[in-house]
């Protein structure tokens, strides 16, 4: 809500008599002046939004791929040990040279947060060679779950 | 382990491998009590109005694309249609409001903001008729504002002088951007049984029933369906249907609490998921491949009105079980340039506009993106747009005309947007005269059909 100053005022009420020419009487403008103030004055609507924050509870399920070598599972753990994850569940499968990690994680007692999560994995992944995942189960249940 | 290893991997190959995302998620606004006799006025509330409620709008679906690992490619906003939101105003203020929301989008960070529309089926209100006459220099002079004309539905019959109205709207749009290729008719769609609740820009708005402001989603995955169809193999067309039944339960599972997820994260309530499958021109990602991999060698060739139906109809059954909150077009679209398969059988010849034509009879939304020559005459344009539009009509469906007439190029010419428009050949159009029809003026009476009650 803003109060107009006079020169505002001035200026719509110019405008006014512009815009009626020759029809232009004392109480049009008056009225017309009053619209347009308090109209301005109102401003834009105004709406009340109630956003929740973007959950950062339940679990994560965190996926590595690439060509297999000694300690990725090491480099993994020990990045989700010292963002204080808890680590619920691994399974880990050798495929030829082709390896493959899946960690779930329980992100709700953590003190860790989830991008800073995300964030460290991805470089981990990069460092290694091989490519990391971090998705909230939710989506896995939504899909695969009726 | 709650998750079986596989389910984990084939989310993963539908991500990476296939160009499996969330199309978009767009955000509704009602613009309807943003209405002032002075359009500066107007066009202030509005630029307010959408820039307070949109502002986290791309940040917030970033944060949910993070979380589950899933891209969502457009991040868009609907508005109300703006010749309700705003009648009464004259063309040159009309452009005044399409400017801001040219600037209010550029300040939330979306790439398209759609609803500067008119729903003209049985007639113009002062205010329809001044809106469409804005409409090109709107689009000229704009980069993100995308507008929709709706001229016909089931309940109305075709508002012919609309039709022929929009033919030379699209025209001058084409020529007043005819520097960029006529890219204005990019962002133009001319509607018969417009929804109104369409998350996919450039025919979304804000329908007039909605509430204060609604997030909808609409999903994408034409990638795949084509693996999953590809990895089934020889099957008979019933084991065919379920395959993309089930391809389409999970994808627009995923589309579903991603919307919600979105909305909870904005504050607004969810609407809907629309299921339908929306290509994109990167390789795979592509209807006309799905029609191919079903057993035609191209899309075009007889049969294909039939792989397409049986796609249409089995993505819709998957999708019904897997939410709720259907709306919008949900139905695969086949947009020509937006669709590496599609622009590869219209360069061999193998498709034309009446095979085009008679594939929206069973999908949605019409014909879309497809370049013609710019020297087609206004005549024919609203022919076509007619039949689109009795195609809908008598169908009780959604039909669509987005239709590029390109200045200076012909047949066996190209036109190249880049990015999700893609890239155009331009398609022969018959060479005979609809004008004396066209030209009867006013409207095709309703079917039968619509005297439902």
């Amino acid at each position: 809500m803003k109060k107009l100053t006079p020169q505002e005022i001035e200026k719509i009420t110019q405008a006014a008599m512009k815009e009626l020419g020759p029809s232009a009487t004392p109480e049009k403008i008056h009225q017309i002046v009053a619209d347009v103030v308090s109209e301005l004055e109102r401003g834009a609507p105004s709406i009340t939004l109630s956003p929740e924050k973007i959950s950062s509870e339940g679990k994560v399920i965190v996926t590595a791929f690439g060509k297999n070598q000694p300690g990725i599972l090491f480099q993994i753990t020990k990045a989700l040990f010292e963002l204080n994850f808890d680590i619920q569940d691994v399974s880990q499968k050798i495929v030829q040279d082709f390896f493959t990690l899946i960690i779930i994680v329980d992100i709700s007692k953590s003190a860790g947060d989830f991008n800073q999560l995300k964030t460290r994995l991805t470089q981990t992944g990069e460092q290694l060679g091989v490519r990391v995942f971090v998705q909230h189960e939710d989506i896995f249940k939504s899909m695969y779950r009726v | 382990m709650s998750y079986n290893f596989d389910e984990i991997i084939q989310t993963l190959r539908m991500t990476e491998l296939d160009h499996f995302d969330i199309r978009t998620v767009t955000l509704g606004i009602s613009l309807r009590d943003c209405a002032s006799r002075n359009a500066d006025t107007t066009a202030q509330k509005i630029y307010d109005k959408i820039t307070r409620v949109a502002q986290n709008h791309v940040e917030n679906a970033r944060k949910v694309e993070r979380l589950y690992g899933i891209s969502i490619a457009n991040k868009r906003i609907a508005v109300t249609p703006i010749a309700i939101a705003c009648d009464g105003l004259s063309a040159d203020e009309f452009v005044k409001i399409a400017h801001a929301l040219d600037r209010a989008a550029m300040e939330c960070g979306v790439d398209y903001i759609a609803g500067y529309s008119a729903l003209v089926q049985k007639g113009y209100t002062n205010g329809d008729r001044e809106m469409i006459k804005s409409i090109p220099q709107a689009l000229a002079e704009t980069k993100r504002v995308c507008s929709s004309v709706n001229v016909a539905s089931t309940k109305a019959g075709i508002n012919m002088n609309a039709v022929l109205e929009m033919a030379h709207v699209i025209k001058k749009t084409a020529l007043l951007t005819k520097d960029n290729d006529g890219i204005g008719c990019a962002k133009l769609v001319v509607f018969c049984n417009v929804p109104e609740d369409n998350p996919f820009v450039a025919g979304a708005f804000h329908g007039v029933t909605e509430a204060e402001v609604v997030l909808n989603v609409g999903i994408s995955g034409p990638g795949v369906v084509l693996d999953s169809i590809r990895r089934l193999g020889k099957s008979d067309f019933m084991a065919l249907a379920e395959e993309i039944k089930k391809t389409s339960f999970k994808i627009t599972r995923a589309g579903e609490i991603i919307g919600r997820k979105t909305a909870e994260g904005l504050g607004v309530p969810f609407g809907i998921v629309d299921l339908s499958l929306a290509p994109t021109p990167a390789i795979g990602d592509s209807i006309a491949d799905i029609i191919e991999a079903m057993g035609l060698e191209s899309v075009g060739a007889p049969g294909t009105t039939a792989a397409l139906a049986l796609l249409n109809e089995s993505v819709k059954k998957g999708g019904i079980m897997a939410t709720s909150s259907v709306g919008g077009m949900s139905g695969a679209f086949i947009p020509v340039s937006e669709d590496q398969g599609m622009i590869r059988a219209v360069e061999l010849g193998h498709l034309s506009i009446e095979k085009l034509e008679a594939m929206t009879a069973v999908c949605s939304v019409g014909l879309d993106m497809i370049a013609i020559p710019g020297k087609t005459p206004a005549e024919t344009i609203a022919g076509i747009i007619a039949d689109e539009c009795a195609i809908g009509m008598v169908n009780n469906k959604t039909t669509a005309v987005r239709i590029l007439p390109i200045h200076g190029k012909d047949v066996g010419e190209f036109v190249d947007y880049g990015g999700l428009l893609g890239r155009a050949p331009i398609m022969p159009v018959r060479n005979l005269d609809s004008s004396v029809f066209v030209t009867r003026g006013g409207q095709i009476p309703p079917p039968i059909r619509s005297l439902t009650n």
